[in-house]
């Protein structure tokens, strides 16, 4: 048999199976970046609802994509986010998904994968039954709700767990208050303020004023807390 | 060394029953003394085509002495010619008494043959038969079916694989874009 000829048997195998078509790659038309979630369960068979919290670099976003008319349908299944603008390099992706029916959590799960410009990338999650969080606390990610362990997320009783950042020195469980995320960068100095995480450990969406090397005085930033090196950190 | 020799193949000579024949055949025996001489050397360098045709010459002028044929058996054996070699295994025990020593080495060698053939593939396996004259055999990754059997195979092997591992098709949810304010659902 010639290599050629070897060649189109393989094709016609990989034809006849239906190899790497792509049709079930869900960014397969997408021409910049772009993350397929794939997300299946051993538990969980059927959902009407998917919810997903993504944090992206330092930005954050929740939403939920579902059937036409809310229709069950069944897992595994699979979605494309896309990030805009485009990112300029590397960053990462956390995703968190929680599977929905008739408005009940059904299972949880999270993944994250780093993308870059015009690049594709793939995850898998597993739903799996929801943590026994307490709705508003702050956890770390696999502690009582499902998530990435470098993580700090807001427990959130009906849905997905909220990511509040990315702890870039890890997340600190914490048995009898809520979750942080380790101070990173050195010794916060008192009477500045500082993002939870920078210098002092806490949320990294408030901002903190700096007490004998801790934060108080916490301030929620809505939409998010800037670091910023050389200065006081503020709530952008 | 090339004394021994001679001395060994004087020996199996005179362990073959002499004629009293006339003059003239004792310097035919010669002849084949120096055949066998030659023979016997060659065995030894292993040159075997040139001992065979050594020892056949000496076998044809003094077809009644037994050691002619011991070192033909051998040598057949060295050319893989396990057919003609029982044969001349024979016609060397058929010439020595029962004790003759050799006849030990003889018996030995006529179980190997024995087994030589007995396990080879239908066919003659050395010269006599003609068999080393026909082309080879053609490997059976050669044959034109081979390949054809094997992706067959292959993909009947790989059908029953893909369809009792395949998922099932996974559902196909509206995409989800995310920007500066956040994310929502909708495609690029």
């Amino acid at each position: 048999m010639t290599r050629a000829t070897g060649a189109a048997a393989l094709a016609a195998l990989a034809a006849l199976f239906g190899c790497g078509d792509g049709h079930d790659d869900p960014c397969a038309a997408v021409a910049g970046a772009c993350l397929a979630v794939r997300v299946g369960s051993t538990t969980v068979t059927a959902i009407d609802h998917l919810e997903l919290d993504v944090l992206y670099g330092d930005r954050h976003g929740t939403t939920t994509t579902q059937l036409d008319g809310g229709r069950v349908f069944a897992l595994p299944a699979t979605t494309a986010i896309t990030l805009e603008p485009e990112p300029a390099g590397p960053i990462a992706v956390g995703v968190v998904a929680a599977g929905k029916r008739s408005g009940v959590v059904l299972g949880t799960g999270a993944a994250s994968a780093t993308l870059g410009p015009d690049q594709h990338a793939t995850i898998e999650l597993q739903l799996a039954p929801p943590g026994d969080c307490v709705a508003g606390g702050l956890y770390c990610g696999g502690d009582k709700l499902a998530g990435d362990p470098d993580t700090l997320y807001r427990c959130n009783g009906g849905g997905v767990p909220h990511a509040r950042g990315v702890c870039t020195a890890g997340c600190i469980v914490r048995p009898t208050a809520d979750d942080a995320c380790r101070g990173d960068g050195g010794v916060c100095v008192d009477g500045g303020h500082y993002c939870g995480g920078d210098k002092l450990d806490g949320d990294p969406q408030t901002l903190y004023t700096c007490q004998g090397g801790v934060g108080v005085s916490p301030r929620l930033c809505p939409d998010g807390c800037v670091v910023r090196p050389g200065d006081d950190d503020i709530c952008r | 060394m090339r004394a021994l020799v001679v001395a060994i193949v004087a020996l199996g000579l005179c362990a073959a029953p002499v004629d009293a024949g006339p003059v003239d055949d004792r310097t035919v025996e010669d002849r084949a003394l120096a055949h066998l001489d030659r023979g016997v050397a060659a065995f030894r360098r292993g040159d075997y085509t040139l001992a065979h045709r050594e020892l056949e010459a000496a076998n044809r002028l003094a077809p009644d002495r037994a050691n002619p044929y011991r070192w033909l058996a051998l040598t057949e054996v060295q050319l893989g010619d396990c057919t003609r070699a029982l044969v001349n295994i024979e016609g060397f025990l058929a010439r020595v008494p029962a004790d003759e020593p050799r006849a030990a080495e003889m018996i030995r060698l006529r179980v190997l043959c024995q087994r030589t053939l007995a396990a080879a593939p239908a066919g003659p396996a050395g010269p006599s038969g003609g068999g080393h004259d026909r082309p080879a055999a053609t490997p059976i990754t050669r044959r034109w079916w081979f390949w054809t059997a094997v992706i067959g195979a292959a993909a009947t092997v790989g059908g029953v694989v893909v369809v009792v591992t395949r998922e099932p098709d996974a559902t196909a949810l509206p995409p989800i874009a995310c920007g500066p304010t956040g994310c929502r659902p909708g495609g690029p």
